[in-house]
């Protein structure tokens, strides 16, 4: 038996702990008695068991009982948990194992965790935004301990939009125009990739969905062995990189954007450049605020549903000319101090 | 090459080499997913049943394809001897077995190994690390687990999924966006606001950039900014990073290594920084043991210290 699992009369049951709430994770069941009938399971802040390992290939899942004929081997029992979202950041979860012996005595294990999230909220925002301000006159809050990534869009309906400072621009766009050329070019050379390489000239015109992320990293899994091609795509990458002229694009646009990233503790911003263009006399601002949890990030986030409720923001903002705000100036994010933030 | 993407596919390959051998023997099979093999493993006793089947089947006992195979390896085990030479030699471009070899021995062992597929080795357990700590600052959780044990030991007496990768993403940005001193981060600015306005007509701006670069020089010491920063990431090399991580006591993980994890797109510039680093913990499961868990430090705390230290030196 294992170090870390919950343990009671020769069973032990483990389940993950640090959970982000709508995350699916494991748990198992590992015993040495000969007497076990029956597991049930009961959940509250997890909405069901989605899988179960070491079943029968006949075994129906939804009565929530597994009998021990039900097993293909003995001594294990193991499965997947969803776990649901909650607008409290902090919520208590349990994991109630019910155990029914040959002799129909009960034995039952129980796991509380805490499923994790963040939460933003509006703390002060002016009706109305007069430029120049000190400081910056939008706060907002975060509550919660998870790590997040914010990226600011400007709703179809607002006068003002989000737009990029036009140096960051010009470095995108000439390496964009770079890469896409090189990866054209290796289009010829690389017949048999096109339907890979043409998934990649996709995401070089943002806005992308995760699904063509997705879609990349499954075709460069069949690609990947095909070292020639690998070396010729890093190739091209490369060129892309050097044949910017400016040592300013090439090195220090991009380093800054990493000292910039971070909004908040435990906060970072997707695109920490991203500015607010208000043309003379002003406009209305409708900005949406898009985040997610670390986890999202991974190649195989496990996590179908956005855990965190997109903040939207309005305001008017006043200027006698016409001017480029960085969001950083604009909007202040804070993390509210909690017993559970370390 | 070839390689065996299915459970069905690498115990049908065994079952035919165990069937074949005929004598008193024990099998078993293992997963090395350090290297992506499945390995057919069999230790046989030299005694008179195998021995007139070895001598019946002649000087060749098996040939292998070499497209098929990863490695055939042949080992004396009783006495302990090591490789038996001779025992398998490449000919014609096709591996040979000879077991003849290996009738001077009690005992001995063959191995052959065939490549798998990494996907497939994936899909064969369930593994978990903690997405980031959260219960406790610096502690990772891992776990692994195997999904359906019974249909990979059908058959073998023994079995065995051998230093099962879970990789935990330690995001390192906040450590070194807190403790990289500000005169860095000010001189990156000046840095790039001089090339922008570098233009005749913008003399005095450039003299007073350039004064305020001559004040920050002082805070950098010999070097120039980009070395500095390039000295930098040379300092978070992952092999100097692991230290930073331990695999607690009683942990059924043990720390393998450690790589940069960088995002797609996100490596505009030649002084790359990483937001993160991937962290590899391996454990082994077999039918008895199937699953696994541990925990994993990390010292952020020192880390961060050692970045600080980095740039008063």
């Amino acid at each position: 038996m294992g170090e870390y699992g919950l343990k009671k009369d020769g069973i032990e049951l483990y389940v993950s702990e640090d959970i982000i709430q709508g995350e699916e994770i494991p748990f198992y069941i590992l015993w040495k008695r000969n007497d076990i009938k029956s597991f049930s399971f009961e959940l509250d802040g997890f909405s069901s068991v989605i899988e179960y390992h070491n079943v029968k290939d006949d075994f129906s899942p939804d009565s929530r009982v597994v009998k021990i004929n039900d097993l293909k081997s003995p001594y294990y029992l193991g499965g997947i948990l969803k776990s649901s979202v909650f607008d409290n950041p902090f919520q208590k979860a349990f994991f109630k194992l019910h155990i029914v012996l040959s002799n129909d005595e009960k034995i039952e294990l129980n796991e509380e965790r805490i499923l994790y999230n963040t939460s933003l909220t509006v703390k002060a925002i002016p009706e109305i935004i007069k430029i120049p301000f000190d400081k910056p006159p939008i706060k907002i809050q975060l509550y919660g301990s998870t790590t997040i990534f914010m990226d600011m869009v400007s709703s179809e309906d607002s006068e003002l939009n989000v737009k990029l400072p036009d140096e960051v621009l010009d470095a995108l766009e000439k390496l964009h125009s770079h890469l896409e050329k090189g990866l054209n070019n290796l289009k010829t050379e690389f017949i048999e990739y096109v339907s890979f390489i043409d998934s990649l000239l996709k995401l070089l015109h943002p806005p992308f969905e995760q699904q063509a992320i997705d879609e990349v990293l499954k075709k460069f899994e069949k690609v990947k062995t095909n070292k020639s091609f690998v070396e010729a795509l890093g190739v091209a990458f490369v060129n892309a990189i050097f044949s910017q002229t400016s040592v300013k694009d090439r090195i220090f646009i991009p380093l800054l954007a990493y000292f910039a990233s971070a909004a908040s503790e435990k906060a970072f911003l997707v695109s920490p450049f991203s500015c607010i263009y208000v043309p003379k006399g002003g406009g209305h601002l409708k900005l949406e605020i898009i985040s997610e949890n670390i986890p999202e990030y991974y190649d195989d986030s496990e996590i179908e549903e956005k855990s965190i409720q997109p903040l939207i923001i309005e305001t008017d903002i006043a200027s006698d000319k016409g001017i480029l705000i960085p969001i950083k100036e604009l909007i202040e994010m804070r993390r509210e101090p909690h017993e559970h933030n370390k | 090459m070839s390689t065996i993407s299915d459970a069905k596919g690498l115990l049908e390959i065994a079952e035919k080499i165990s069937k074949w051998i005929i004598g008193d023997k024990q099998d078993s099979l293992r997963i090395d997913c350090m290297n992506d093999l499945g390995i057919y493993t069999t230790t046989v006793h030299v005694e008179s049943k195998f021995s007139k089947w070895v001598q019946k089947i002649g000087k060749i006992s098996k040939k292998f394809n070499p497209g098929d195979v990863y490695s055939v390896k042949v080992y004396a085990i009783n006495p302990p001897s090591g490789l038996i030479e001779g025992a398998v030699y490449t000919e014609n471009n096709e591996i040979i077995l000879d077991l003849n070899k290996v009738l001077d021995y009690d005992m001995f062992g063959l191995e052959v190994s065939y490549r798998m597929d990494t996907e497939w080795l994936k899909s064969l357990v369930s593994s978990r690390n903690s997405p980031e700590p959260l219960e406790d600052a610096l502690r990772y959780n891992l776990s692994a687990q195997l999904k359906d044990p019974y249909s990979l030991t059908k058959g073998f007496s023994e079995f065995q999924v051998e230093e099962y990768p879970v990789t935990a993403r330690v995001h390192i940005q906040e450590n070194i966006n807190l403790n990289i001193p500000d005169y860095v981060k000010r001189m990156t600015k000046l840095e790039s606001r001089m090339l922008e306005d570098y233009n005749p007509r913008n003399g005095i701006k450039i003299i007073n950039l350039q004064r305020e670069r001559a004040q920050l020089k002082k805070d950098l010491g010999k070097e120039d900014l980009i070395t500095k920063l390039n000295q930098f990431s040379v300092f978070l090399r992952p092999q100097k990073f692991v230290n930073y991580i331990t695999n607690v006591p009683g942990s059924d993980f043990r720390l393998h290594n450690c790589e940069w994890s960088e995002i797609l797109f996100r490596a505009l510039g030649m002084v790359t920084l990483p937001k993160a680093m991937n962290v590899t913990s391996r454990t082994d499961l077999t039918l008895k043991k199937p699953a696994a868990s541990g925990k994993m430090i990390y010292e952020s705390g020192k880390f961060s210290k050692d970045i600080k230290k980095f740039f008063e030196e």
